[in-house]
């Protein structure tokens, strides 16, 4: 038997199936009942058949535990208590660190009998009804006995059919359910094979750029017919991949269901949360990168916005609070927003906190929504005095901004003292094809990706001064700090101060870029990028232009 | 000619399992179904020789799609597969028209026994 090809399929199916438990159980809280049990039950029936398959004795024996639990609640031996719920929860956790403990070398120690315990005793408390209990009294077969045994057994049916009825309340049928599957047939496909194609598209319409190119030169109208004819096939083929590598946002929202209840009870605060367009599709690269920046902002908004039950009593506001955490498209872009009806920030404290550190003159007084963001993204920035575990330092915010602007995206900020606030991010819908400006330094191209990009000047020969020793573009009277392309990729001083300038918006401020020449703007396919060690951050990947020529691709925070 | 089986489970996992021990039996298996219901369609439309049951799947119970796949074909050759535990369900598998059953977790040899004398 191939180990260790079933331990990766035990892997990633129990993994979802975790996911699957969390969601069940979440749903159970809320008081929905019947259905979910079953699909509890057979999420954690499934883990332990492949836990025995595998020999993984913790992770059999505990969800063994589990289920035995869960077949008294489908059975109507135990109601569902909150403290059932909560057993139920904390058992799925300890399976989930079970699980992950099976695929470590050196696992911390899980305490798996503390688990087993605590389900026994919920289960004890069980009503005992005799003759129902299909656990563990079933002996291991020997095949031998077994067309013996099955005789038996078959028998022993006929003679107690209410036995049988008692004990098979497996799975309801979900009627909606079956229409709809029968029209979405899925196969699995590892998400690199997928990644794989994705590069593959992009060479192709690099070579379809060229094949354009020689067939323009060429003035053959049959080769023309035939090379538009390829290049239609091969955008719609692109257009088919790229929808092939969406995945629904609910995927990656749903986990957060989970860490947003823990973390309002771990804070004693009330909370609602509410996801919205979990249907949404989304390019897989986007989501991967935005779990932990959502994650982050869910955190700060618990932390920071939601007051605790007594505060919003006081305040006159409905003791629970509300979560929002919502996806929808909007032109090529995804917009995702985090938004809760909490206490808003405080406008006064940013500023005291801002004068404090030096960052706004002393007598400013009122702050925009996008100042306050400016501000509050600063790297080390906190109104909150004292550190809690729950989102630490305040290295929240800019860590998040910082984020989203490198996957091209950008953040808004808008608050209401005292309603609430929004933190909305708009990110583009892939991360394997962006926008860039082609510059050129000496007879090398770059490309920098436009998303920071502010503005493009031709130079006038007295725009760069220098001040303070340093060179600096003068842009209708105001100073912007500058930085040479040439200097950075290693190129000589060009004597002359002509050519092209461009002004990019960072989280530190504006920047301002100096190139040879800006030769155009683009769609370029991203190829990520290994960087030799110890060289400088300057890029994050590399591109194949139209005309066959490798390109770099600019890191604009690292290059400034 | 080889023996053909439809596997019937709804972790891939399983389905990979028993269908690496089937396929290295000599059987050649021709289709999955991660769900009854599913399997009881892919039974009429395959026609195997041999089917192998979870007996908790979703939407239909695997003791609900045999019953069906036996009333669409009586001969039909079902082997149950069933976790430990299970007995009352096993039991019931078999009133509906399997023919055998193996006990999770499977090991290859009894497994493949189970498939002689349900082929038999």
């Amino acid at each position: 038997m191939n180990t260790k090809r079933y331990a990766e399929l035990f892997r990633a199916e129990s993994r979802e199936r975790l996911a699957e438990m969390n969601t069940s159980l979440l749903a159970l809280e809320r008081g929905e009942g019947g259905e979910r049990v079953a699909e509890l039950f057979r999420a954690v029936h499934t883990v332990k058949g492949m836990a025995a398959a595998m020999g993984y004795a913790d992770v059999r024996d505990l969800s063994h535990s589990l289920e035995a639990l869960l077949d008294q609640l489908r059975r109507g031996a135990l109601d569902v208590t909150p403290q059932i719920i909560e057993t139920l929860f904390d058992s799925v956790d300890t399976l989930e660190s079970a699980i992950v403990a099976v695929s470590q070398p050196n696992p911390d120690p899980v305490d798996v009998l503390r688990a087993i315990e605590l389900l026994e005793g919920a289960a004890a408390a069980a009503v005992e009804s005799p003759g129902t209990n299909p656990t563990m009294e079933w002996p291991v077969m020997r095949d031998a006995q077994a067309t013996n045994a099955t005789a038996k057994l078959a028998s022993e049916a006929r003679s107690s059919t209410h036995r049988l009825r008692a004990a098979v309340t497996v799975a309801p049928l979900n009627q909606a359910m079956s229409a709809a599957e029968k029209h979405h047939r899925f196969v699995r496909v590892d998400a690199a094979r997928l990644d794989t194609l994705m590069n593959l598209i992009g060479e192709l319409v690099i070579a379809r750029g060229r094949l354009q190119e020689v067939a323009r030169k060429a003035g053959n109208p049959a080769m023309s017919e035939a090379v538009l004819q390829a290049s239609r096939l091969i955008g719609s083929l692109q257009t088919e991949i790229t929808t092939a590598r969406m995945v629904l946002v609910g995927q990656a929202f749903e986990r957060f269901e989970r860490m947003v209840r823990d973390t309002a009870q771990s804070l004693g605060k009330q909370v609602s949360f509410e996801i919205l367009g979990s249907e949404i599709e989304v390019d897989k690269s986007v989501l991967d990168e935005i779990g932990d920046p959502v994650m982050h902002l869910l955190r700060n908004s618990l932390d920071h916005g939601v007051e605790s039950p007594s505060e919003r009593r006081a305040g006159g506001k409905p003791i629970v609070a509300k979560l929002t955490l919502s996806a929808s498209r909007e032109r090529s872009s995804v917009v995702v927003r985090v938004s809760d009806d909490g206490r808003g920030i405080d406008v006064a404290r940013v500023l005291e906190r801002a004068r404090a550190n030096g960052l706004v003159e002393d007598e400013c007084g009122n702050l925009s929504d996008s100042e306050i963001l400016a501000l509050i993204a600063r790297p080390g920035f906190s109104t909150k005095s004292k550190v809690s575990d729950i989102s630490g330092r305040g290295v929240g915010l800019d860590v998040v901004a910082t984020k989203v602007r490198s996957l091209g995206g950008s953040v808004e900020l808008s608050t209401d003292a005292g309603a609430g606030t929004e933190i909305r991010l708009e990110l583009p819908m892939t991360l394997a094809i962006i926008h860039a400006l082609l510059a050129r330094s000496e007879d090398e191209i770059y490309a920098l990706p436009i998303t920071h990009v502010v503005e493009t000047l031709v130079l006038e020969p007295d725009m760069v001064r220098f001040e303070d020793d340093r060179e600096v573009l003068l842009v209708r009277g105001v100073t912007i700090p500058a930085v040479r392309l040439r200097d950075r990729v290693g190129h000589p001083r060009c004597p002359r101060t002509r050519g092209h300038a461009v002004v990019l918006d960072l989280p530190d401020g504006r920047v301002s870029l100096l190139v040879d020449e800006f030769i155009g703007q683009q769609e370029v396919v991203v190829k990520n990028f290994d960087a030799a060690r110890g060289m400088p951050h300057l890029f994050n990947g590399a591109t194949i232009l139209t005309n066959g020529s490798p390109a770099l691709i600019l890191d604009a925070q690292g290059i400034l | 000619m080889n023996n053909t089986v439809l596997v019937c489970d709804d972790a891939v996992f399983m389905r990979t399992m028993i269908g690496d021990i089937l396929t290295q039996a000599g059987l050649e298996v021709v289709g999955e179904a991660d769900s009854g219901a599913q399997a009881v369609e892919k039974y009429k439309s395959l026609k195997p020789d041999l089917v192998t049951m979870d007996i908790i799947m979703p939407e239909m119970g695997g003791i609900e799609a045999v019953r069906e796949i036996t009333k669409f074909d009586p001969q039909a050759r079902v082997l149950m597969c069933s976790a430990m535990g299970q007995q009352a369900l096993v039991a019931e598998a078999i009133q509906a028209g399997a023919k055998d059953f193996v006990v999770k977790p499977f090991q290859p040899s009894r497994v493949l026994e189970a498939v002689q004398r349900v082929l038999g």
